[in-house]
């Protein structure tokens, strides 16, 4: 049935979009022994990802609308499933199309915008608590590591030098 | 802690994933991936560029901030209280286990155990924070360069300082009456405080040269010093030394 080779072309087409977006996210997490060639692998879906999976959802709307097109049984339900399936089948390619611009670990540890600073007594740290400490002509800042080490990443301007905190 | 500016180019980072279980991060101006712990660019338009490291300490706020009265601190937000590392998150972490193979080279020492590492030029030395604890300061040689790694009260936050004052190379000990550290160099007989600054004695008013050291696990710092010697009687065998 021409409507089957088509539906299997399509769930194929999406699934790979999905799978092209998923694949940087899941090379770069923490449990894997990580070899160069991991990261090669990763920095070029992810720089090809954000096209081709547009590429991919495109042709795969385009499937599905041929298989919308296919003749099918008359009525209501016939409609309805054919619909849902092409939805449900779509579903990974857009999804693939989104995830392919979004960072997964970003999720996991958002990003700190507007870093704020005070005086030691008013910043919430408590005095045993470890910190990691700059001074950049004669400007003092220090960046408690809990802090830190949650978002991993702290852009600031010290002393008038642009720096970046990371842990 | 890095210097963001490459070529006169400032960069914003973001972060990426992790490579063995170092975080990879990307700039934005450039879309190159650059490695956490060595500022080094390993993908992208600059590749094989480094970041400039700007000198770090990692202490006790209380330490920072009676030696820098006038520090600013990063605000703890309430929006992200939920989020931030626990107070024992160093307990926590030592049940995530390393990668694989990292664990499986590990060898000597445990792979999560803590090492103060202190790397000069192409020269790298692993203290174990265990040896540290149990010595409080440690006299020692990094790349024939004679430095002493001591470790504050907390018993987590450590320093490490060149020993070389003027002319003289130091002999340094922990002085045992005193209750905070504090260090006694033999020939002068000045004392020396965990700022590395002479607070007694001949030398009075003398600044010991700090070093940069990274408290890291032990798989980690041995990952980025494959050539890496560690501290301590007969924990490694002379041929895998390096240099």
């Amino acid at each position: 049935m021409k409507t089957a080779v088509l539906l299997s072309l399509l769930a194929a087409i999406a699934f790979s979009a999905l799978a092209m977006a998923l694949a940087p996210n899941l090379l770069l997490m923490p449990q894997r022994d990580h070899t160069p060639e991991d990261i090669a692998l990763a920095f070029r879906l992810r720089s090809l990802a954000p096209i081709l999976t547009v590429g991919l959802a495109i042709t795969a709307l385009v499937l599905g609308a041929l298989v919308w097109r296919q003749p099918r049984r008359k009525g209501v339900a016939p409609t309805l499933l054919r619909a849902a399936l092409l939805v449900l089948l779509l579903l990974p390619a857009f999804g693939g199309v989104l995830l392919s611009r979004t960072s997964m670990v970003e999720r996991m540890f958002a990003p700190l915008e507007d870093a704020r600073f005070a005086d030691p007594a008013k910043a919430g740290a408590a005095d045993d608590e470890l910190v990691m400490g700059i001074e950049v002509a004669g400007e003092a800042r220090a960046y408690p590591v809990r802090i830190v080490g949650y978002h991993h990443i702290v852009h600031d301007t010290v002393g008038g030098e642009p720096v970046v905190a990371t842990y | 802690m890095w210097s963001r500016t490459v070529d006169g180019q400032v960069l914003t980072f973001r972060l990426l994933g992790v490579n063995n279980q170092n975080f990879l991060m990307r700039d934005e101006q450039t879309g190159t991936w650059w490695q956490q712990v060595t500022g080094e660019a390993v993908r992208g338009p600059l590749a094989g560029r480094r970041l400039r490291r700007i000198p770090s300490d990692e202490v006790r706020l209380a330490v920072w901030h009676r030696e820098h009265p006038d520090t600013q601190v990063l605000v703890r937000e309430d929006r992200f209280a939920e989020a931030y590392l626990k107070e024992d998150w160093e307990e926590r972490l030592l049940d995530f286990p390393a990668p694989p193979a990292a664990v499986a080279r590990s060898g000597p020492l445990e792979p999560r155990a803590v090492v103060v590492g202190v790397r000069v030029d192409d020269a790298s030395k692993a203290f174990p924070i265990e040896r540290l604890r149990a010595e409080r300061a440690v006299a020692d040689f990094v790349g024939g360069v004679p430095v002493i790694v001591v470790l504050d009260d907390d018993e987590r936050s450590a320093r490490c300082f060149d020993r070389r004052v003027g002319d003289r190379t130091l002999e340094l000990f922990r002085l045992e009456e005193s209750e905070s550290l504090a260090l006694v160099d033999a020939e002068t007989g000045t004392t020396w405080d965990f700022s590395g600054l002479a607070t007694d004695g001949e030398l009075v008013g003398q600044r010991l040269t700090s070093v940069q050291t990274l408290t890291s696990y032990w798989f980690d710092w041995q990952n980025q010093n494959p050539s890496t010697q560690v501290y301590g009687p007969s924990l490694l065998p002379a041929a895998s030394g390096g240099g």
